[in-house]
């Protein structure tokens, strides 16, 4: 059994995955993936979701997390990835 | 038969009576909303944003106690353990600016007003069209063609003739806001456009004042309050715009009504809370998905970035900017034009007026309904611009002529087929 984190979309980055939340293994042997790599990893996963990740925010465990930071995610965390919506 | 035939008759009869009754409101409704306009453009002018009005009108209000009629309205609120007279006298000297009279400006001016706030601003630069009705509960169908912020006004003026309402039926932009945004303790951002919204931000931050965000589209809504305590301002969060053609607005996407109503009903608490210092807590971007549990999550935000390019230590931004070209669209909820195809690929709607064997398909699901296609010659839309993106599709593996219907269906109706309903 593969170590995992969980991440949420929301709004249009839900729309891109057609899912709201999926569990993704960590890389094999490692126990973190950072916030750079898992970009990498999800732009890679949801071809769709490359112009969103531009301009959505990461929350890890719900607490709003710096996008270029070098912030790594562990197992059991729960990334959100929330892009910004603007109808009213 | 007969009676089938006089059953129709006399149904015919009551729906020619109705008609010319309603035809008769109607142009009554009509002369009653043109006296109302008039008498509001007369008063508004009295505080025109564009004269130059050296008191600010947050100072006008200072008022220190409640009148009887304002004991007997604000009771509930007066006997409320931690709110009291207190928090009513602060919320009768406070005065917000609420920006955009749609479908989250209208539940915010609502309970603002109902609540006894003293002095609100309304800024809407459209006016009221039917399609706005199942959202935007502060207008009605006889406000149809009104602007927006006078029609706000009215019902507020109804509502709580205590509260003064100034109306601004003007479009939002660097040339102004700062000098309307200053006349106001607190700004709701009931925008439904991204250049506003940034506009807003900048503005807020230059003036000191607390925005409180919102934001609906779908099934989704965002609230946050920026500016506000040490806390982040938009930029912090969104440094730079998304690009426009990913950004959707609600007569694109849609929105479930009820889905505005909450969030613009968590901006009006929101106010609330500052104008009466009731607002403690860590700052929070607050998540509301309709369809996901739980229904809302809260998102811990940092303070505000100390290398933010307008509230950070070094601003590079220091005055309003052009937020159109900034953002590359609008301020309008309207679709940008895009010009896909050439012009011969596209033709007017008069020029094909039968629609043979007509079949519906998503854009998304094209690809993979190709088959399906090929039985039918034409493609048309909605008033968007998918129609283009279908024709390049099926150019790519059909033979024979495919074009796309300038204007689609909604130009459609408008010149072939009056019966084809539109939205």
């Amino acid at each position: 059994m593969s170590k995992e984190f969980t991440i949420l979309y929301y709004a249009t980055a839900r729309d891109a995955t057609k899912v709201s939340s999926e569990k993704i293994p960590l890389p094999s042997q490692s126990p973190f993936i950072s916030l750079k790599d898992l970009t990498i990893l999800l732009k890679e996963r949801h071809k769709k979701l490359v112009p969103i990740l531009e301009n959505s925010l990461y929350a890890i465990n719900m607490e709003y997390v710096e996008n270029d930071q070098a912030i790594l995610v562990k197992e059991g965390d729960e990334v959100a990835v929330i892009p910004p919506v603007s109808g009213g | 038969m007969s009676t089938i035939i006089d059953a129709d008759k006399s149904e015919i009869r009551l729906l020619t009576e109705l008609n010319s009754r309603l035809k008769e409101e109607n142009e009554l409704l009509k002369i009653r909303v043109k006296e109302l306009e008039e008498k509001l453009e007369h008063n508004s002018k009295i505080s025109e944003p564009t004269k130059s009005d050296k008191v600010p009108a947050k100072a006008n209000l200072k008022n220190n106690d409640l009148s009887l009629d304002e004991y007997t309205r604000y009771g509930r609120q007066l006997i409320l353990p931690g709110f009291g007279k207190s928090g009513q006298l602060k919320l009768k000297n406070t005065s917000i600016l609420i920006v955009g009279a749609g479908g989250l400006g209208a539940p915010v001016a609502i309970y603002l007003a109902a609540a006894g706030v003293g002095k609100l601003g309304i800024i809407d630069y459209d006016t009221v069209e039917k399609s706005n009705l199942q959202r935007q509960v502060i207008h009605n169908e006889s406000r149809e063609g009104v602007s927006k912020a006078q029609s706000a006004r009215m019902t507020i003026e109804e509502l709580n003739s205590l509260c003064q309402c100034v109306a601004y039926d003007i479009l939002l932009d660097s040339s102004n806001a700062l000098e309307i945004i200053e006349k106001y303790d607190i700004v709701i951002d009931a925008t439904d456009n991204v250049a506003t919204r940034y506009l807003l931000n900048d503005a807020c931050v230059m003036a000191g004042i607390p925005l409180v965000s919102g934001s609906a589209l779908r099934m989704d809504g965002q609230l946050t309050i920026y500016n506000y305590k040490g806390g982040p301002c938009y930029r912090c969060l969104f440094p730079k715009p998304p690009p426009p053609e990913s950004v959707l607005n609600c007569s694109d996407g849609g929105v479930l009504g009820v889905v505005t109503g909450v969030i613009g009903c968590l901006q009006a608490l929101q106010a609330i809370k500052i104008a009466t210092d009731m607002n403690g807590g860590p700052h929070n971007l607050l998540i509301f998905s309709a369809t996901s549990y739980p229904l809302f999550r809260s998102m811990k935000l940092r303070p505000k970035k100390e290398d933010c390019a307008l509230c950070g230590e070094r601003p590079s931004i220091t005055e309003l900017i052009d937020y159109v070209q900034f953002c590359g669209s609008g301020a309008l909820d309207k679709s940008p034009t895009v010009n896909v195809l050439g012009y011969e690929d596209r033709i007017e709607p008069k020029v094909r007026k039968n629609l043979p064997n007509s079949i519906n398909i998503p854009l998304n699901d094209l690809p993979n309904k190709i088959e399906e296609v090929k039985k039918s010659l034409e493609k048309l839309n909605t008033p968007g611009n998918d129609s283009q993106h279908a024709v390049n599709i099926l150019k790519n593996v059909l033979k024979g002529e495919i074009k796309d219907i300038i204007g689609g269906l909604y130009k459609w109706s408008l010149d072939v087929d009056q019966e084809f309903p539109i939205y």
